[in-house]
Order: structure tokens, then sequence, then C-alpha cells
């Protein structure tokens, strides 16, 4: 272990130290003869303790961000620090250290465990493993946690086995995995969109719930705006990996200005507020997955918003040229409209 | 068209006496009529759906009860009349609908293949039936000659859709037809299947979790808790006054995101173990208006003006007679 690795361990203390930023991030896969524009000048900052949304379709580049905070990926431009950590720059070794302070959360908990481990075993693997405990420490603390996520009583669970487990319950160990370690900061893609409606609210709050104890930052990845709104602080809408709107999320969902979060906003069921029918039947675009591909080149060629294409509202310039971010700190739309 | 007297689903177990799955469901379903089936995992909606639509392997399943299509009691039809009607009456649209295609086959020749075992079209007819059914689904005529992984998934799932229409059934039956796809994808679905459903006048079964998204669609909602459905009512009268403590408790779940402050609440505790022999009314552990009755005694079925509740806080007061 190099000196400056020693030095980043102990350094280590209670979360809420370090702030996430990323600056100009882009991220384009080259593919056969196009390529495709993943994050395009991503700028962003996640505070200590706050939970910032990120909320797009599939294709907006959500979890390309994803996977570029946590280090699964390197950005193509850009720079993402967190901390003292470039986490662009980070080799294999350090990047075992820095995800330590870093830990996902997934869509899917049924993919997620291992399905030959016990509850207990899941929780203390990543104890020893990181904060390198001794077998009885590591016992206690994962008890601690088990009360925390809700997996309680502690005896009845710690032998239980994922299939044993509902779907709500295997979430909950999949959070009680991720904040053993003591994270810094939590990824969660999609945590409860695989869950039942009527559990969701619990695993949502019980995210809100560490974030304060804890003072842990979360990236919550969502396209579902009903639940950023509850949860987050701030939302970022993504389309095509361009940011198009962002602030507060009571601000931007309550007063959205970009066409594309309106679409998103309107998609949300909603039984409180009926639909005119047929309003959205249009957007959606009827293009084969070869097209989709090849048209957000256009958008980071400088060719226009990548909206346009989808937007009822399109003009003339919005082919030609990209809007950038207006508005103040707690709200900023990307669009010409305005 | 469609009724269904007391149906009753077991999953056979070689341990125990087996899952109840579907616990004495009886209801109708009319022509051209929207309507929707709604629990949460494991309350045995997509079962029902199943055991209607004859997809349920007898040797593992003990299936009891009444399924009449038009008059033809499905149940006790054989499989090679069974398989006959399939299509042509009744069709199966399932939430890996889209990841049923056979990967190496164009999507036309996938439409062709039920086409040909069904009907004695032509293959110019067939075209151009396909090219109809592909534009109802908002899908460009061209897409027949795609494969499937060329597609998107709300685009496989739109042409599973178009390809459940194709000989023109009277009963769509669809298993969370959108529930792995995105919000604005499955808006747009959701509304392109309603729109239709009353322009072509078939019948949809839609099976999902999601009520907010069941209400905006469906005409009538059934909701469904441990194998029975506790509540069936007109979709505008469920949302203004759902009885049924579940119903009430699911609708909880849901808030409109634009509004001044917004919070979620969910359901406490879980569905109750199917294995077990249920005392009582299975929601009482999770009721918020569990009553002492609630723990002992079934609740009956209450009739209401539209449609029923099954809940004790309806019963109609006995009379005594001194």
């Amino acid at each position: 272990m190099s000196l400056r690795e020693q030095g980043l361990q102990n350094k280590q203390t209670a979360p809420g130290r370090y702030v996430l930023e990323l600056k100009d991030v882009s991220k384009v896969y080259e593919g056969r003869g196009h390529s495709t524009v993943a994050a395009y000048k991503v700028n962003f900052t996640v505070e200590p303790g706050k939970i910032v949304a990120l909320v797009g379709e599939s294709g907006s580049g959500k979890s390309t961000l994803a996977r570029l905070i946590t280090g699964i990926e390197k950005p193509t431009e850009g720079r993402i620090t967190f901390g003292e950590w470039h986490v662009e720059s980070l080799k294999s070794r350090q990047l075992r250290n820095y995800r330590k302070h870093v830990q996902m959360v997934f869509q899917d908990p049924f993919s997620a465990l291992n399905p030959q481990n016990t509850v207990l075993h899941s929780i203390m693997r990543p104890l020893r493993r990181h904060l390198r405990l001794s077998e009885a420490e590591a016992r206690e603390r994962a008890f601690s946690i088990m009360s925390t996520v809700r997996l309680t009583p502690v005896e009845q669970f710690m032998n239980k086995k994922p299939h044993q487990l509902s779907g709500g319950q295997r979430q909950r160990l999949v959070i009680a995995r991720a904040i053993a370690p003591e994270p810094e900061l939590i990824v969660a893609d999609e945590p409860v969109s695989m869950l039942d409606v009527s559990i969701r609210a619990d695993v949502l709050n019980l995210i809100d719930e560490i974030r304060r104890t804890r003072n842990m930052s979360v990236i919550y990845i969502t396209h579902d705006m009903l639940s950023a709104r509850v949860l987050a602080d701030e939302v970022i809408v993504l389309y095509r990996g361009h940011i198009v709107e962002r602030g507060t999320s009571d601000e931007v969902l309550r007063n959205p200005s970009h066409p594309y979060t309106e679409l998103l906003l309107e998609s949300v069921p909603n039984p409180f507020e009926p639909k005119v029918r047929t309003a959205s039947r249009a957007p959606e675009v009827s293009i084969t997955r070869k097209q989709a591909l090849v048209a957000p080149v256009k958008g980071a060629a400088g060719q226009g918003c990548p909206f346009a294409p989808r937007c009822p509202h399109v003009m003339d310039r919005c082919r030609t040229s990209i809007p950038s971010l207006t508005g103040d700190s707690r709200h900023q739309t990307a669009c010409f409209k305005n | 068209m469609l009724q269904v007297k007391d149906l009753w689903v077991t999953y056979k177990s070689r341990r125990s006496a087996g899952v109840a799955a579907v616990r004495g469901v009886q209801f109708d379903i009319p022509d051209n009529t929207f309507v929707g089936l709604v629990g949460e995992s494991g309350c045995g909606k997509s079962t029902l759906g199943f055991a209607i639509a004859g997809l349920l392997d007898p040797k593992r399943n003990n299936v009891q009860g009444e399924v009449m299509l038009d008059g033809q009691d499905l149940r006790k039809l054989p499989s090679e009349q069974m398989r006959a009607l399939r299509w042509s009456k009744l069709s199966v649209v399932l939430q890996g609908g889209m990841n049923a295609f056979n990967p190496v086959l164009k999507i036309k020749h996938q439409f062709m293949d039920v086409m040909r075992e069904h009907s004695n079209m032509s293959k110019a007819e067939m075209t151009e039936r396909i090219a109809e059914l592909l534009s109802a689904v908002d899908l460009d005529p061209s897409v027949m000659e795609s494969y499937p992984h060329e597609l998107s998934g709300g685009m496989k799932q739109r042409a599973a859709i178009a390809l459940s229409l194709v000989l023109k059934p009277r009963l769509v039956i669809l298993d969370e037809p959108t529930t792995a796809l995105d919000a604005v994808v499955q808006r747009s679905i959701v509304t392109m299947l309603s729109d239709l459903q009353r322009e072509l006048g078939f019948s949809v079964l839609f099976v999902s979790h999601d009520l907010g998204l069941v209400l905006e669609v469906a005409q009538r909602v059934m909701v469904m808790y441990a194998g029975q459905i506790v509540e069936d009512k007109p979709a505008s009268m469920l949302m203004e006054q759902a009885e049924h403590p579940y119903t009430q408790a699911l609708l909880g779940c849901y808030a409109n995101p634009r509004a001044e402050h917004v919070s979620l609440s969910g359901i406490p505790g879980s569905p109750p173990d199917l294995r077990a022999v249920l005392r009582g009314c299975p929601f009482a552990p999770r009721c918020a208006k569990k009553m002492d009755i609630c723990a002992v005694e079934t609740p009956r079925l209450v009739k209401r003006e539209e449609g029923s509740v099954l809940c004790h806080l309806y019963a109609p007061k006995e009379v005594t007679v001194r």
C-alpha cells in the first residue's frame, strides 16, 4: 500500500466531509460508424447530507453518470472530484479504497444479492473487508445496521437467505449492505421502481432517515417524478446526456419550464388530476433504435437542442444551436422558449 | 361476455396443502369494456389472468369454478378447441411479452405464423393486415421488416399488443404490459391501448400493480387482496369513494407531484402467507379500521348500487327478532 493510500485511509472519519463535484463531464461511446453522447458537459455538485435526484427516461444518461461517479467508467472529458479524490484518474487499488466511501444501490434487489448468503453474512462482508473489523465487532455492527433498516427482530432475519425475504425486505438488505462501510455517498439507481407501490414510501423514508442520521449524500436516479419530489432536495432533469432543467425539487416540479420536464410530469400516474386523453399520444418517437442512436450525435456536434425532434414548441433556433442553462441557483432551464 | 364464477386456483405442493392463490373469485366483463385488476405482488392477480386464459398446467394447479366466454365454459373445453379459441377469441400479452419474440425472425414472420395457424389469408392479405395493425399501435408499418433486437422495449411491447389483436379477439388479457418500461413510454402505450379499445370495441382485462395508472384508463377496477376481489367499482366511483380500507390505503400511495405539499404513505406489514388457512379477513392485520369481528369471521360480499365490496364495515345489520 502506498503512503498516499495509507494517508487517505487514515483520514476517513465520520461521513459528511466531502463534496462531489462534476465539472464539464462528457462521455461519448464510440460505436461502428456512429458515436453516442451519454453525457454532455455535465456540471453539478452534491453537498454533504443532500439528496440530488437525476431524472430522465432510459437513454437519458442518468445511469452513465452513476457509472462515472462510482469510477466504473472514465469520462471522455471533464473532471469528477470527491473530497480529495480525482475519480477520473483513480487506479484500481485506489479505486477500491474510494468505493469504501461511495456505495451503490441497484434497481433489482433479486439479482444484487448472492442467493447463497445469509442476511448476516451479506452485511458483515463489507464490514470486514472495508473497515477491517474483527468477526465479533462486525457481528455486533451488523446487528445495529439491521435494526436501522428494520430487518427486525434481528434473530429472526439474520440467518435468512434472499429468497426467504419479500421484495421490500430484500431492498432494505441491499441498503443495509451499502451503508455498512459508512460511505459518504450513496448512488441509488432506481431503488424502488421494482417494488410494489405500497412499500415504496417505506424504502424512500429509510433512505431519507439514513442521510439525516448519518449525514450521507445520496444521488437518487429515477424516472419517477413523484418519488423525486418526495425524497430529493435538488432535481436534475437529463435528456440524452444534457442537463435540460435543474433546481430545488419543489421549484422544478411545481413550476416546470422545460417541455421535457413537463412531458415527464404528465406521464406520472396521477389519478387526482385526470389528463386530457390522447394528449400525450404523439410525442413518443416511432423510430428504430438505430435512428435513436444516431440522433444525439447531431446535438453534440452543436446542431441544436437534443429535445428539438420531440418538442411541441420547437423553433428554428432550436435546430441550430444548443441552449445553455439560464436562471438562478434555485431553478435553471436550458430552453430558448424562456 | 366473460363470466367467472367461484373460481379457485390452488398451486399443488408435495409438502403442504398447497397455495390457494385465487379464492372464490366472481365477476363478469361485458363487451367493449376496459377492466383493471389491481393488487400487490403475490395477491393472485396474474394467476387469475392465467386461469382465465387456460394457461395453467393442470398437473401443477388445481383450478375449480367456471370461466364462461360467450356461453362456453372454457374450463371444460378439450385442449384442441381451447387452442383454436386463443388468439381468435381471447389473447394474452405478458409482462415480458416484448421478449417473447423469436430473435431470428422478422416481426412480420412472427405475425404470419399466428395468421397461418389460425386463418387462411393469402400472403398479400396478411401483409396488409400487419401494416394496419402496426399503424394502429402507432408504429411505422416498416417495422414489420425489422428484427426484434432493432426495436426498443416500448416498440416491442407495442408490436406484442398488435400481435395480440391479429385475429380480432373479443377479450385481451394484459399482464403488467408496461411495468418494465419508462414512465413516458408507459403513458403513451396505455393511452394508445385505451384509444384502440374504444375504436375497435374489444374488452380488456388489464392486470397491474399500479392503481394510479389503472384508474386513469380503466372503466371499471377490481382490487384484489390475498386471492379475493375485495372491491369492484366503476373507476370514477372508486376514485371518489373507495370503501374498502385496502383500496383507501392503496390510494394513499399516490399523490399529485405538482401539489403544494407532497407526502406518500405506504401500507405497513405484508400480505398474508397464502399457504395457511385464512381465518377472518386477510387484510385485518394491516387494516386501519379493524374491528373485533375481522379477526374471526370471513367477510361476505356486500352488493352496492354499482359493484361490490368485501368488508365487515359495510355488512348489513342483522335484524334481531325479540
